[in-house]
């Protein structure tokens, strides 16, 4: 299981193993602020790399940081 | 600052023929009010009741309620922002009827959705659910209908608008009168006494059609924390919107009668020196961001020489973060903190009373809970409406407004969350 | 009333038999008072007795749990003690667990209050604590602390006894049971506040009114190897729900989660969905539920990164959300998971 949540540092305390950082609480994935196309990549790589986190292992609980493209 | 508070006790509210104080007795003319609410077109009805402490009685759909206070000397006005004047306020001379509230009742058509929606709220003036320090005035309440054809915006403006006009139109009864006593507000230098700091986070909201807290009329969106002198408080620049005064959105009346600011002013000079008020804003929606108004604050109590801070807070999980944050940010700068929070537990009372917490926060008062389940019992009369529904979205079923009401939870009793401690509410470790 | 007749239980050491090498000894039965019972007798003088002593290697009740327990509730209602008292335990893990699951067996079998005495660092305390009728008194760690323990366990005991209620933890001295009250305190919490605060700020001692928790730590589970031949599911906390709400889900305090289907043009129009949740501003997610429900960017994964989105998904409003309700709710999701051979979860929260 990966958690995507806007409030990773919480997440971790609360010892969620995967969690990977999204953006804000009313849109975690995405940023509806930004041009349709660029929201759609936004989200593509919080999805991105949530996958990645299903990929590794992990001892304690792990925030993953999308990395920007930008 | 010095403000001069003159009370004027209420111990009697009498519908009549004419409105006028006369002593104790504040006699309503209900002609009159209705006239001056409904001159407003955007409302079309206006019922005016008394309820009293003690009296079989309910009013629903209870939005709002205010003590009528009026600024005789000094700048600005009581409950600035509403009449348009932002002059600074908390000093000069403030007149108050005591013991007596106007309350709104009214439905808004359009409930809304998300952190914006209009919630149902009962103020119950007896029974297990009379836990609300209204619950022991004399409330004079003004059951309001709208008129057909407005949005919310217009609704919510019109209904806050008359609330206050009424207000105001019986605080000016005291205009000619001489107080029953009068109290003295000033934070003299208190030297050699713990220098205490007063930390009141509370919900808001950015982005919201109708806001849901305001500064002096001025809704309050994503601010960084601010100082603010208690005194402002008592002249009402900080107050809620009137989209339901539900156990989490405290009442215009508990923001001017505000339990801690009133405490820490008794102490003032005596065991403390009450430095004042930082006005916190919750909640941000990025943990950088709660971090940052958390670091913010503290920076703030630490820059007014704090020693010590008593934080309140208001919300649920999420602005909680911030509660924590803000008490552990504190006490890594040495401000020794005391942290007020209601619990959750869960219905009987055997689930973790908190979220989560900071190992910092080691002085915490607990305030009650939130989960347990609570039945109201029928009343002998309901106040505002013959039906209501309590929770519109689950379904738009309206159950009798006067009947037994068995609540899941104390969210919908008004002040059934006690932010502020006003009240006696406590979780004990069985 | 006459004196109030107690059962005592302490195990192989305190009844005099042996130490380690003898916690394999079954139950032996002595009809007046053996090791710290002779103690209890003292403390309780005349207004109760301790009718019966029940001795019991550690080994025998913790590896013969069933058997044990049910000898020893046959001797206990050959006594019919109106209160059963256990060790004190110390810090003995083995002991305090067999003090706790027998003080449990009595009260929930029979109806009789039973108190017992541990470390509160002993494991048997997180188990055994919120056993109904059951109280755990605190000790230290070290047994020749017994002289002080045992006028505590009779004062208790006969509490218990003579029927009287037993009031809040900090009170009657005994380890919380993990139940808190809603009552009403002697001041406003206000007041209460600014007093704990100057206590604080003069270095006197206070008692915080909600002491800090720890959390249950759930070990990760492991990589996936094969994240190409994985079939993913999605969980949302938006309270996302079919346009009308068809099963009443409410804003807050969630009694309820549920399984909806992604529809079959495979795109989250607005107009078909809502969100039914008072903690965020859903304006956002109304507008695109892409935002709390990523399935475009999932759609263009699939096949590729992963094999296949499973076609339907989990939804809950994670607001004011009991623990047990999410406890539950997660077990059960887990459940619907494992049945629908699902590999991996995305859980979105908002």
């Amino acid at each position: 299981m990966v958690l995507i949540s806007a409030m990773p540092q919480l997440a971790q305390q609360v010892g969620a193993s995967r969690v990977v950082a999204g953006r804000k609480i009313p849109h975690p994935c995405g940023d509806p602020t930004l041009p349709p196309e660029l929201d759609f990549k936004v989200r593509g790589e919080i999805v991105g790399m949530a996958l990645k986190a299903l990929e590794e292992n992990v001892t304690d609980p792990k925030i993953f940081v999308p990395i920007s493209t930008n | 600052m010095r403000l001069e508070l003159a009370t004027f006790p209420v111990s009697q509210v009498t519908l009549d023929g004419s409105t006028r104080l006369e002593g104790r007795n504040l006699h309503v003319s209900r002609e009159e009010l209705s006239k001056l609410i409904t001159a407003d077109v955007r409302l079309s009805h206006a019922e005016v009741d008394v309820v009293e402490p003690g009296e079989s009685v309910r009013v629903v759909h209870f939005c709002d309620a205010i003590e009528p206070r009026i600024k005789v000397q000094g700048p600005g006005e009581c409950y600035p922002g509403l009449t348009g004047s932002v002059e600074t306020v908390g000093a000069g001379c403030t007149h108050r009827l005591a013991g007596v509230s106007v309350a709104l009742s009214a439905e808004y058509p359009v409930k809304g959705s998300g952190v914006g929606a209009a919630h149902e709220a009962v103020l119950e003036m007896s029974g297990p659910g009379a836990v609300s320090p209204l619950s022991q005035t004399i409330n004079l309440v003004l059951s309001v209908k709208f008129a057909s054809g407005f949005g919310q915006t217009e609704y919510h403006e019109a209904l806050r608008a008359a609330g206050f006009k009424v207000a105001r139109h019986l605080a000016q009864l005291t205009l000619d009168k001489e107080a029953e006593h009068v109290q003295l507000f000033e934070l003299a230098p208190a030297s050699g006494l713990p220098k205490v700091v007063y930390i009141h986070q509370l919900l808001t909201h950015v982005s919201l059609p109708v806001p849901y807290l305001f500064w002096y009329g001025r809704a309050i969106t994503d601010w960084m924390p601010f100082w603010a002198h208690p005194n402002e408080l008592l002249d009402g620049a900080l107050l809620p919107n009137a989209l339901g005064a539900y156990a989490a959105k405290p009442s215009s009346w508990e923001h001017v009668n505000h339990p801690v600011v009133q405490r820490l002013y008794e102490q003032h000079g005596k065991s403390l020196d009450f430095l004042g008020v930082i006005v916190h804003r919750t909640r941000f929606e990025t943990f950088e961001e709660k971090q940052l108004s958390a670091n913010q604050a503290a920076k703030l109590a630490q820059l007014m020489g704090a020693q010590g801070a008593i934080i309140t807070w208001i919300g649920a999980g999420n602005a909680f973060i911030e509660g924590m944050l803000t008490a552990q940010a504190l006490e890594r700068m040495g401000i020794k903190t005391v942290f007020m929070t209601y619990e959750h537990g869960g219905k009987e009372g055997t689930e973790s009373p908190l979220m989560f917490s900071v190992p910092e926060a080691d002085a915490i008062v607990s305030l009650g809970s939130l989960d347990r389940r609570i039945t109201l019992p029928p009343v002998d009369r309901a106040v505002g409406d013959m039906t209501l529904s309590i929770d519109r979205e689950a379904g738009p079923e309206r159950v009798s407004a006067s009947g037994e009401l068995k609540l899941d939870w104390f969210l919908p009793v008004a002040s059934g969350l006690d932010h502020w401690g006003a009240g006696t509410q406590i979780c004990t470790a069985y | 009333m006459g004196p109030v007749k107690i059962v005592h239980y302490i195990n192989q050491f305190f009844g005099g038999i042996g130490g380690e090498e003898k916690a394999d000894v079954e139950l032996l039965v002595h009809a007046k008072p053996v090791g710290p019972a002779i103690g209890l007798q003292k403390a309780l003088g005349e207004r109760g007795e301790v009718v019966a002593t029940l001795v019991c290697g550690d080994n025998y009740v913790n590896l013969n749990m069933e058997t044990a327990r049910a000898q020893i509730i046959e001797a206990v209602v050959r006594f019919q003690p109106q209160v059963f008292v256990a060790g004190p335990a110390f810090n003995a893990g083995r002991y305090g667990f067999a003090c706790g699951e027998i003080c449990k067996a009595v009260a929930e079998q029979l109806g009789i209050p039973a108190v017992t005495g541990m470390y509160p660092e002993n494991p048997g305390v997180a188990v055994y604590k919120s056993a109904p009728k059951v109280w755990i008194l605190p000790t230290s760690d070290l047994a020749g602390s017994m002289v002080k323990v045992l006028p505590k366990l009779a004062a208790f005991a006969l509490k218990l006894g003579q029927g009287m209620p037993i009031g809040q933890a900090a009170e009657e001295g005994y380890i919380p049971t993990g139940r808190r009250q809603l009552e009403h305190a002697a001041t406003p919490g206000a007041e209460r506040a600014i007093d704990m605060l100057l206590a604080k700020l003069h270095g006197e001692p206070f008692v915080t009114e909600i002491p800090a928790e720890r959390l249950e730590k759930v070990p990760a589970p492991p990589a996936l190897s094969k994240l190409q031949e994985a079939r993913l599911v999605v969980i949302t906390t938006s309270g996302m729900v079919p346009r009308g709400n068809p099963d009443e889900f409410k804003m807050f305090n969630a009694t309820q989660w549920r399984k909806y289907s992604l529809p079959e043009h495979g795109v989250l129009r607005p107009e078909e969905w809502e969100f039914i949740h008072g903690g965020f501003n859903t304006a956002f997610a109304q507008a695109n539920p892409n935002v709390v429900f990523p399935l475009d960017a999932l759609r263009q994964f699939a096949g590729q990164r992963f094999k296949e989105l499973y076609s339907e998904f989990y939804s809950i409003t994670g607001v004011g959300t009991s623990l047990t309700m999410a406890q539950r709710a997660g077990e059960q999701i887990a459940a619907s998971m494992h049945d629908d051979q699902v590999d991996a979860a995305l859980l979105v929260a908002t």
